[in-house]
């Protein structure tokens, strides 16, 4: 899967401007990302050293279980003909290394419950490395699609412009009309000349939707669901409240 | 309101002057010629009102009449203003690169996606054993909250 991925590499970002603060932003999720490599590195070091800790107590409980096994050899051998002093201090020896069994056993668990946590802290770290990784990577796409909308905007804008300008003359007809002494602003109802720029922009906006309009919308669309559901994933990451998923925006 | 069936104020008020007045003809015939102006402004003011209210339906009929006739000429010329913008380089260039864009930034997020999914469950396992942390906080602070929680044995073993 991952050859696959790495045969299809996602298209080449645009080139960014060097003192932009895309730039800035990139830095600072590289300097994140470094920090997350680095704790990853220095825990895994750590992680050696409490194995050799782990390695070091299950050593010494081999050897302290040996040494209770001869101890209770000794006391048990019916053929030693051991004297109350000499049982006594076999006992007590018998004793110490239980108890220090007991103590290793402990340390074993422990041991072994923090390598558990260790290891996943360190596969957090990991992943949260890859994730930078990632958001390097996404950052100059997520500002091209911000800067897009706001350039889709503007030409919207100029097609609402060139239509109300190429409809400008309905109001002169209209102004021509309500200056007809007495009667004018009747005769604009009566025509009905003072909403017909109002209704032809309906009728033109209607007609021309799919030539113009429509592309326009859904681009705009596009580029924002990618972003809402980009920018999800990241709130989530962050722990952000109610973080679901993309949002379409019409 | 008739013609003069009440006399207005205005009407009194000539009536009185034309009786006392030394007002010269010119300056009165003035007056009266404004006087019929007036009324008559009146008579034609309600009955504008009066065919607004009753025929306001055909006034409709006669916009929409109007529209689709002007709409036939509009068309034709916004239409090819509108495909002169869609044509245009700087258009098609913009909406390539939010292709582009967009599923390169759909496509990272789909990877992003799984690793998050996948950090989120080394938070909640860690969370399980008694670790205080939570997904915003950063990754150093994960390491050290792992560490204070192993302190004892990690000092044992002369980790930390």
């Amino acid at each position: 899967m991952a050859k696959k991925q790495a045969s299809t590499p996602p298209p080449a970002p645009p080139p960014v401007p060097k003192a932009s603060p895309v730039n800035k932003e990139l830095a600072n999720i590289k300097k994140e990302q470094a920090t997350a490599a680095k704790e990853s590195r220095k825990s895994s070091k750590e992680l050696s050293e409490l194995d050799k800790g782990r390695y070091k107590t299950n050593q010494e409980i081999k050897r302290t279980l040996k040494e209770i096994k001869d101890l209770e050899h000794d006391i048990f051998d019916v053929s030693k003909e051991l004297n109350a002093n000499e049982i006594a201090r076999l006992g007590l020896q018998h004793k110490l290394a239980a108890d220090k069994i007991k103590s290793l056993k402990n340390d074993q668990a422990a041991g072994l419950l923090a390598r558990k946590d260790y290891k996943i802290a360190i596969k957090a770290a990991d992943v949260k490395s890859e994730v930078f990784k990632l958001e390097a990577k996404a950052l100059p796409h997520r500002k091209t699609l911000l800067e897009s909308q706001a350039k889709l905007n503007k030409f919207q804008d100029k097609y609402k412009d060139s239509v109300s300008d190429s409809l400008g003359f309905v109001d002169k007809i209209d102004d021509s009309i309500k200056e007809i002494p007495i009667v004018g602003s009747f005769l604009s109802k009566a025509l009905g000349t003072d909403k017909l720029k109002k209704e032809l922009e309906a009728k033109v906006g209607k007609s021309l939707e799919n030539v113009f309009m429509k592309g326009t919308v859904q681009a705009k669309n596009a580029s924002q669901a990618a972003v809402d559901g980009y920018d999800a994933q990241i709130d989530k990451l962050n722990g952000v409240e109610g973080a679901t998923g993309g949002v379409l925006m019409v | 309101m008739g013609v003069c069936s009440v006399p207005t104020v205005y009407q009194i008020d000539i009536y009185y002057k034309l009786k006392y007045s030394t007002m010269k003809l010119t300056q009165l015939k003035q007056l009266i010629k404004e006087e019929v102006a007036y009324t008559k402004l009146e008579i034609i003011t309600e009955n504008i009102q009066l065919i607004d209210a009753t025929h306001s339906r055909k006034c409709k009929l006669h916009e929409t009449l109007l529209a689709s006739l002007l709409n036939l000429f509009v068309e034709p010329k916004l239409r090819k203003q509108a495909e002169y913008l869609k044509n245009s380089g700087e258009y098609k260039e913009l909406q390539q690169q939010i292709k582009v864009s967009a599923d390169a930034l759909n496509n990272l997020t789909d990877q992003l996606k799984k690793k998050v999914s996948e950090y989120e469950k080394l938070i909640k396992e860690l969370q399980k054993d008694g670790i205080d942390v939570k997904m915003g906080d950063d990754i150093t602070k994960v390491m050290q909250k792992t560490k204070d929680r192993h302190k004892d044995i990690l000092k044992k073993y002369k980790v930390i």
